[in-house]
């Protein structure tokens, strides 16, 4: 029914006077229209990252095609115009073709760069940016928990991804290795689990996991590339494991720590809500809450939509499998924490 | 050909054999008799752990830390299931010297910040004195962990090698004697 419609406005478009004029503009509106949906299509494709098209359209790629599209329709323009410049058809040899037309030539020449320029700049102003790896050091741990179920869980997380990792360092963490004027400066600070996750993370992205309580949060604290998260609320999470608690937390302070590199944390993440939905950066003073935001983790569509645009497509998509922690509850990841790690995981 | 003909050629066969394997023994005896050992044990949870130190005299008579310090490196072999704890602000560790006992230093960090500060992150790293030694691996047999800590003793004091060495572990109430192993006739 729809092709046939089409058909007959097709039909009817040609038999216009203006065809001839309108034919590529139509054609690459066709392409653009044609480029989205295949797009569209893609991106959902083999994860659980399935946007909404009103979301697609403000992502980077619908960006990129529409870009294209304007950038191809400026040289269609741009080769069909020539403003007071005669053509000259006379000239048989090059030489001679090109003193006849250099005119015409060099605004070609200059015009086709322009554009260009401007398509790439317009490219590289919706591109999204690389991620890097994050180090994780256990600084001390819960007796819950060992080192090596704590490195399975990580390296687990780490074969849903492509394009970033968890990188972990085993040295045992000891305070007595800091300087002295470290060790003052954390004593004095008021989030002293974070000062010392700052020292260890020698301006590297880097999250600390401790079993003592942080200085002004219940679960986790954050600041620019550095991130410290705590179980010292075991009460308050259980019956939930501490590493399920923990793979729900990694992956929340990743993203927090990729958003805040980019410059592109929103303002009020994490800041106290007394209304809330369940949204990933959002803060609810009532504790207790952490399980169920653990639970039905998900990222909100304005969430969705800025990890797409700023970090694409794999990332978006990797973010929205690892919360589904579909990962965590499959009969092998299960099985391995059994037998092998001690931990039974209910779910 | 006579005894008296080859004679010079055995000669010297036997002088240049002699040569080399003086030389060789020479080589592998300056390596090997002179560290002195010292070693004592601690019941920790449900086994037991092992504590030594190995002590070259020449090396150490004659290295310092910054002209201040001797730097003493103490390796405890954990054979329990249970971790050691191990705190820089309880602990002690004393060298018996000409019958006196002479403290070392646990935490440079405190006790001498300039000096520590001096140090690279690495080397603090690895003379940190640390907060435990973990536990060993239970199994079909029991797998120690292993550990090597430092511990910074006075250098104007150490006139003389030490003779023992006194290692209180306040997680476990107990000081550890290390000794040297008694004589033993061969």
């Amino acid at each position: 029914m729809l092709s046939k419609a089409l058909e007959l406005f097709i039909g009817w478009l040609k038999s216009q006077r203006y065809w001839a004029t309108i034919e590529p503009f139509f054609i690459i509106a066709l392409a653009w229209v044609g480029a989205q949906l295949l797009s569209f299509e893609w991106i959902g494709t083999r994860t659980a990252f399935k946007p909404s098209f009103r979301l697609f359209l403000d992502s980077y790629l619908s960006h990129w095609i529409t870009i294209g599209a304007l950038g191809l329709a400026a040289l269609i323009l741009l080769f069909r115009s020539r403003p007071g410049i005669p053509a000259r058809e006379s000239a048989s040899h090059l030489r001679m073709f090109w003193s006849a037309n250099r005119r015409l030539i060099l605004y070609r020449t200059g015009g086709t760069l322009l554009i260009l320029a401007v398509v790439a700049l317009g490219f590289r102003r919706y591109a999204p940016s690389q991620v890097s790896h994050i180090t994780v050091r256990f600084m001390d741990l819960d007796s819950d928990i060992t080192p090596e179920g704590l490195a399975y869980l990580i390296y687990e997380i780490n074969r849903l991804q492509r394009n970033w990792y968890f990188e972990i360092d085993f040295a045992p963490f000891n305070p007595e290795e800091f300087s002295s004027d470290q060790a003052t400066r954390c004593q004095d600070d008021s989030r002293p689990k974070l000062c010392q996750a700052e020292i260890l993370a020698e301006g590297r992205p880097f999250i600390g996991i401790t079993a003592q309580s942080l200085g002004g949060a219940y679960f986790a604290e954050h600041r620019g590339a550095v991130s410290v998260i705590t179980t010292a609320e075991q009460s308050v999470y259980a019956p939930l494991t501490s590493y399920e608690y923990l793979a729900y937390c990694l992956i929340l302070q990743a993203m927090s720590i990729h958003l805040d590199a980019d410059g592109s944390l929103p303002q009020d993440a994490f800041d106290s809500a007394r209304l809330t939905h369940g949204g990933f950066f959002q803060f609810v003073p009532y504790k207790q809450a952490v399980k169920s935001s653990i639970l039905a983790a998900r990222l909100t569509p304005e969430e969705e939509m800025l990890l797409l645009n700023r970090f694409g497509r794999d990332y978006v998509a990797t973010c929205a499998d690892l919360l589904t922690m579909n990962w965590l509850y499959s009969d092998r990841v299960k099985g391995n924490f059994e037998h092998v790690f001690k931990t039974k995981l209910e779910r | 050909m006579s005894f008296r003909n080859r004679a010079p050629y055995v000669l010297w066969s036997v002088a240049v054999l002699g040569t080399v394997g003086l030389l060789a023994f020479g080589e592998i005896a300056g390596r090997t008799s002179r560290n002195k050992t010292f070693s004592g044990t601690a019941t920790v949870g449900d086994g037991e752990s092992r504590f030594s130190i190995s002590i070259e005299p020449v090396s150490f008579g004659v290295n310092s830390v910054a002209n201040k310090y001797k730097l003493l490196e103490i390796s405890i072999e954990n054979g329990s299931t249970t971790p050691l704890t191990l705190s820089s602000d309880q602990d002690r560790f004393e060298a018996l010297v000409n019958g006196q006992a002479i403290p070392a230093l646990l935490s440079l960090q405190r006790a001498d910040s300039t000096l520590w500060n001096s140090f690279s992150t690495a080397a603090r790293k690895d003379l940190a004195y640390p907060l435990r030694v973990g536990p060993a691996t239970a199994g079909r047999s029991t797998v120690p962990e292993y550990l090597s800590i430092f511990v910074f003793l006075p250098a104007d004091r150490m006139s003389e090698m030490p003779t023992e060495f006194r290692y209180t572990i306040a997680s476990l109430r107990t000081t550890v004697t290390l000794r040297k192993p008694p004589a033993t006739r061969a």
